[in-house]
Parts: C-alpha cells; structure tokens; sequence
C-alpha cells in the first residue's frame, strides 16, 4: 500500500548540510510553475516525518554530521536519498576543506546521485524518476 | 525569563538554509534569543590559500550560488585595481549587466519568499515563474543559470553578440512589466501590510552603529550603494536612483527590493543601449606581482568586501566580508526582541540573509560575540 503511494506520489524533503546555495536554488526551481513537479505528484514537505525522499545538496560539514543522520533516521520506511550536485558527489575542489569531514554517502545510504554544479532542474526531475525505479526494482524494500 | 524555548532549525521548513535560532518565550512574545550559526561553514577562505589566481574565480563563485556574480565581480575587480589593468569598455558594460540579471533574479526569489512567509503561496509561484524568463537570459548569454562563470582577469570568457543583447532588453521589460500587478500586490494589499508595517524594526540609530549595509539599511533612511559611492564596472555611466525608506521596518525593506528591481532594470537598459563595439580581448594573464589590495562592490544583499593578498602569483589570503555576515548577526537581537514568534520566518525573511555567505570564523553566542583565534579554531575544527 505504501508502496503504491511512494511511487505515484513521492514527497520529497530536502536538507542543505553545506553546499553553496546554488543547487538548493535549482530544487526550489523545480516547484515553480516552469517545471512543476506538482503535477507529478511531487511535494516538497516540511518535516522529515512526512517525506519519502530526502534531497540532499551539499557536503556535510562536522556540523552537520549527525543533524543528517537524525533527519535520516526520523524519516519513515521506506525512504530513499537522492545526492544532489557535485558537493554531495564529495569531489570537487571544496572538499579538501577541513571543515568537511565525511561524504554524504559515508554519513547514510545514498541511491541516486545527480551530477553537475548544480544541475539543471530537469537532471533533479530526472533523478528523483530514478530513484522512484530504484525503489520499484526492489533493491530497496520498505 | 523565559516560559519555554523554540528551536527553529536548522532544517526548518520555512528556511531553505540550515541556521538555528533558539527562541525563548514569554507566551507568544520572543524574550530570548540563542543564535547558533556554522551550519555551512566550509572553511571557504582556507581553501582559497594557494590556489591559482585564475581559479580564485571558479572558487568564489561557489561561496553562494544566489550572489555568484557578485562575487566574482568583486574578486576581478580586487585583482585588477591591485595590478592596475585596464578593463576594456565593453567589458566592463557586460559585466554590469550581467550582476544586475543576477541581482534582479536574487530580488525576485526573496521577493517570492517573503509572500511564501506571509502566506501567499501563489504570489511566490508567480513570482518564480516571471523569475524564469530572467534565469533563461542568464543562460543563453553566460550558459550558466546560478554560476555564470563569464568573467575572467581583464576580460570576459566570451563575448555576448548584440542581437542578444537586444532581446535581453525585449525579456527584462517583458518581466518588469509582468511583475508590476505583484509589487503592487506588495504596496497596497491589507493583510500584507499588516503583517509587514512595523514588524521587525531597526532603528536608524542601530543601522548606523552596527554599519549595516544594503537594502536593510537603506530601509532605514541610510542612502548607502557602493554603485553610487564607490563606482565600479560601467556603472558611473548609468543613471538610476537608490530608492531609501524611512519606516525601518519589514515594509520599507520590502519595497526598497521591489523598487530596486526597476532601477537594475533602468540600468541594463542603459548600457545595452550604449554598449560600445569593440573586440574583447583574449585572456592572457600569467604572472602577477605580490602585493594586497581590498575592494568592494554592491552584491544584492549590500556591500562586498574583498581583501586579496598575492604571493609567488598564488593567493595567499583572502578575506571576505559579505553583506550577511555584516547585517544579519548585529541585528537580528533588536529586530526579533519583543515580536511574536510567528513573526520570526518574516523578519528574517526581510532581513534576506543568506548563510553560506555569512558562515566564517566569527561565532555568535547569547548576544556575545566570539571570534575564534587560530590555535582555538584549529583546536575545535581540525584536531581530528
Ligand atoms: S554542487 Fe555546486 S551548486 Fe551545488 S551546492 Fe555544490 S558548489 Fe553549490
């Protein structure tokens, strides 16, 4: 049942753990009236507790290590986590600061990664489809 | 004094940015205030030492992806006053006009978000979507929707035809003029205004002696732009005004924005206008002398200050204080104090911060400030 749900209609929550505010820009872009995701069932939640998929954009800093563990964990199951932009990739020349400690991928479990600096809107639309098929393939059970 | 305490982030669904404030209250009434930033800190300024000159571009771009032009506007302009280029007209024409796209689109998605925090859902879809049409010129004259990446040390990666130009100036007004129905929406409407006249004052006696910059101090009376004071770029050549208002409140912030969007638009029309023809010359910068230098410009959001030292043709040091960093931790206490707590997302709404400018090495407790040496900052940040 749950299931069904997450597939026709994700609710996406998104967590900037220290990036620039570019791709955050870029996902707030995707719920305006050019893109809207809303009409793919698509919606942006406030709260953790609600959501399905967690966007994230952005290296995680010493500071935010744990908040993104806790997000993480306050989500229910099933979820699944899409990286957005070459910050969450971990490359780039930002990270060799020392500030950031760990990938996103070592802090929680990431299932599609979006490339680009930042990427286009339609790349995040796409990547969310992604991981909806991550999720459907049943390489991840809820 | 405090009845209970309430945290607000650092992910919060009415901030797009992780910040936390802890707001201690007094039945509805904010009696306490906790600020915590660091939240995107990333050591920015480090990474800068010892990289290429030339890189420092891409590098200060990523700092903040709303003010990106901004940035690199004031880094070029640091390096080339300190080494004494001579930047052609052209240039310097576009460039002016491409940070006052980025300021028009950065206005307008504030804009979108003080209507989201006053509860005007779909005067932010609005707003975004005649957003659009100004990141699609951003696109198709620098190829980048938030980092442009068009400028380099003396000139510009590549030229932007005229027949480009030409539908640049058709699209702004096209969005200018769709846009009015809005700002208006903003002047005159009831329940805005009641929200928004009165909340969150600073007072013109505060302004001046925290030094606050841009739109927020000149809703507050105080006729400050480094584009008029200290002219940069092609801007001694436009004529536009810098709107100020005297309420000191989250209105005359408002409307000094929204005003301000119709100058920017004044301003490209103007130097698309008399856009001299010449050729743009081919980036060819090797070597350059050691020695510092500081300059400013005016980002969005206020005044940019740039500091550059340069040793062996490597940065060496840069400094950078950005309008956030100088308005938001002075006065978000006195705007806040005293408000509702439902008036929180709004102030600081109206105050525009954006924090991955803002995090450096200052840290703000209970109202003192703390600024971190540097065996005390290695201590706590990199004693792993
Ligand atoms: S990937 Fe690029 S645009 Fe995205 S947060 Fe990192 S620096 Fe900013």
């Amino acid at each position: 049942m749950a299931g069904k749900a997450i597939r026709r209609s994700p609710w996406i929550n998104h967590f900037n753990p220290g990036g620039c505010n570019g791709c955050a820009i870029e996902i707030l872009a995707t719920l305006t009236p050019r893109y809207d995701v809303e009409r793919l069932g698509i919606v942006l939640k406030g709260s953790p507790r609600h959501a399905d998929i967690l966007v994230v954009s952005g290296y995680a800093n010493r500071m935010n290590e744990t908040r993104l563990k806790r997000i993480y964990e306050q989500m229910s199951d099933p979820k699944i986590v899409v990286a957005i932009g070459r910050c969450a990739l971990g490359e780039g020349r930002l990270a060799k600061s020392y500030v950031l400690c760990k990938r996103v991928e070592e802090i929680i479990p990431v299932d599609v990664f979006v490339a680009g600096c930042p990427p286009t809107p339609e790349a995040i639309i796409e990547g969310i489809r992604r991981a909806l098929e991550v999720y459907k393939n049943g390489s991840k059970k809820g | 004094m405090h009845d209970f305490i309430v945290p607000f982030g650092p992910q919060h669904p009415a901030e797009k940015e992780p910040m936390c404030i802890r707001a201690g209250l007094e039945g509805e009434t904010i009696t306490e205030l906790d600020l915590r930033f660091g939240y995107v800190h990333r050591g920015m300024e480090k990474i800068f030492e010892g990289k290429g000159i030339d890189q420092g571009i891409y590098l200060c771009e990523r700092i903040c992806g709303l003010c990106s032009e901004s940035h690199s506007m004031a880094f070029t302009r640091t390096i080339e006053e300190m080494l004494g280029l001579d930047v052609p007209m052209r240039v310097r024409h576009l460039r002016s006009i491409v940070t006052e796209l980025s300021r028009l689109h950065s206005h307008m998605i504030w804009a979108g978000f003080m209507a989201h925090e006053a509860g005007y859902e779909t005067l932010f879809m609005y707003l975004m979507r005649e957003r659009e049409r100004i990141m699609d010129i951003l696109e198709r004259t620098t190829g980048g929707r938030v980092h442009y990446g068009i400028n380099k040390i003396g000139t510009l990666r590549y030229d932007v035809p005229n027949a480009k130009l030409a539908k640049m100036v058709e699209d702004v007004d096209t969005t200018l003029k769709n846009i009015e129905k809005y700002v208006d929406t903003f002047r005159n409407d009831g329940t805005l205004k009641e929200r928004l006249v009165g909340t969150g004052m600073i007072t013109g006696i505060q302004a001046k002696r925290f030094g606050i910059v841009g739109p927020v101090a000149r809703g507050c009376g105080i006729n400050n732009d480094v584009r008029k004071s200290d002219p940069y770029a092609a801007y001694d050549l436009a004529d536009f005004e810098v709107p100020t208002y005297k309420g000191c409140d989250a209105w005359s912030r408002t409307m000094v924005r929204l005003e301000e969007l119709y100058e920017s638009g004044k301003i490209i029309r103007q130097l698309i206008k008399d856009i001299p023809d010449e050729k743009i010359p081919a980036f060819k910068f090797t070597k350059a002398d050691d020695g510092d230098h500081f300059a400013r410009i005016e980002a969005p959001r206020g005044e940019l200050f740039y500091y550059l030292k340069v040793r062996d043709s490597k940065i060496d040091r840069l400094a950078i204080r950005t309008p956030s960093m100088a308005v938001l931790p002075m006065v978000l206490k006195p705007a806040l104090m005293g408000e509702k707590v439902s008036d929180l997302p709004i102030v600081i709404s109206s105050l525009d911060p954006c924090f991955s400018c803002m995090e450096r090495v200052v840290i703000v407790e209970k109202g003192k400030e703390k600024v971190y040496t540097e065996p005390d900052f290695r201590r706590k940040f990199s004693g792993r």
